[in-house]
């Protein structure tokens, strides 16, 4: 005869457990204007000049193959700090500039400094 | 890279609802003409890296395609969704190049003041190509 089995899961202590885990392999590249997103996507009035996409899309397979052969959190995070950096430097070459204010307001964050 | 902007616009061109629901050929690429009628289509390169892993040549390709709507978000976003249909997992046929493959990889939104009132909605999605040596 086949019993019943009951399967407790203690969803309490995957929560603890995931709290555990350093979040802070993220960073964000943003700008600081307003009117970067319609720099980088255009308007009605301005054709696109995409300076963010170009810099992803450079540092993309570099970070992936990064992080291939990276173990542990504090290197991902040091590599990702790095990278961040790379994609901005890289989109300040890539970025339209007037007063240089669009310029001058690209950095690099971590989401708590964003609110996130 | 032309010939990736030619295989999009014919794309879309053969778009049937597409077009019926733009009311014309209303698709451009990367700038439209002053003065244009909306709604409207617009592509353009995003950005176009080399891959370089291997003899044969394979560029990875990120182009952006929008719909462009006056004072209608509703509208805007069927014509994204036409869009989607013609680009998302699509085979088009790019002159010169052999393997040719495309996929959706983000949505755009966002709203354009423009002056008296008017709002300009933007609504599409970026669109991943590779693109592989014949």
């Amino acid at each position: 005869m086949i019993g019943n089995v009951t399967v407790m899961i203690d969803m309490a202590r995957l929560e603890q457990l995931m709290r555990k885990i350093p979040d802070k392999a993220v960073r964000i590249l943003h700008d600081g204007t307003d009117y970067g997103k319609y720099q980088e996507l255009g308007t009605t009035k301005m054709a696109a000049h995409p300076f963010m996409t170009p810099a992803a899309e450079a540092v993309r397979q570099p970070f992936l193959d990064g992080l291939k052969v990276l173990r542990n959190i504090e290197d991902i995070d040091t590599f990702t700090d790095k990278v961040a950096y790379d994609a901005l430097g890289i989109a300040q070459t890539y970025v339209a500039v007037d007063t240089g204010r669009l310029k001058n307001s690209l950095a690099v964050s971590k989401p708590e400094a964003l609110g996130l | 890279m032309n010939a990736v902007g030619s295989a999009l616009f014919s794309t879309l061109c053969a778009g049937t609802a597409l077009i019926a629901k733009l009311g014309g050929t209303a698709i451009y690429n990367t700038v439209a003409y002053q003065g244009a009628a909306f709604p409207y289509v617009l592509f353009f390169k995003a950005a176009g890296v080399e891959a370089n892993t291997s003899p044969r040549r394979v560029r990875k390709l990120v182009y952006v395609a929008k719909a462009v709507a006056q004072d209608d978000l509703q509208e805007a976003g069927e014509i994204d969704d036409l869009i989607d249909v013609l680009l998302h997992e699509q085979t088009l046929t790019v002159n010169g190049w052999g393997t040719y493959w495309s996929a959706r990889d983000g949505d755009i939104s966002y709203a354009e003041p423009g002056e008296g009132g008017v709002t300009y909605f933007h609504r599409g999605g970026m669109y991943r190509v590779w693109l592989a040596g014949a």
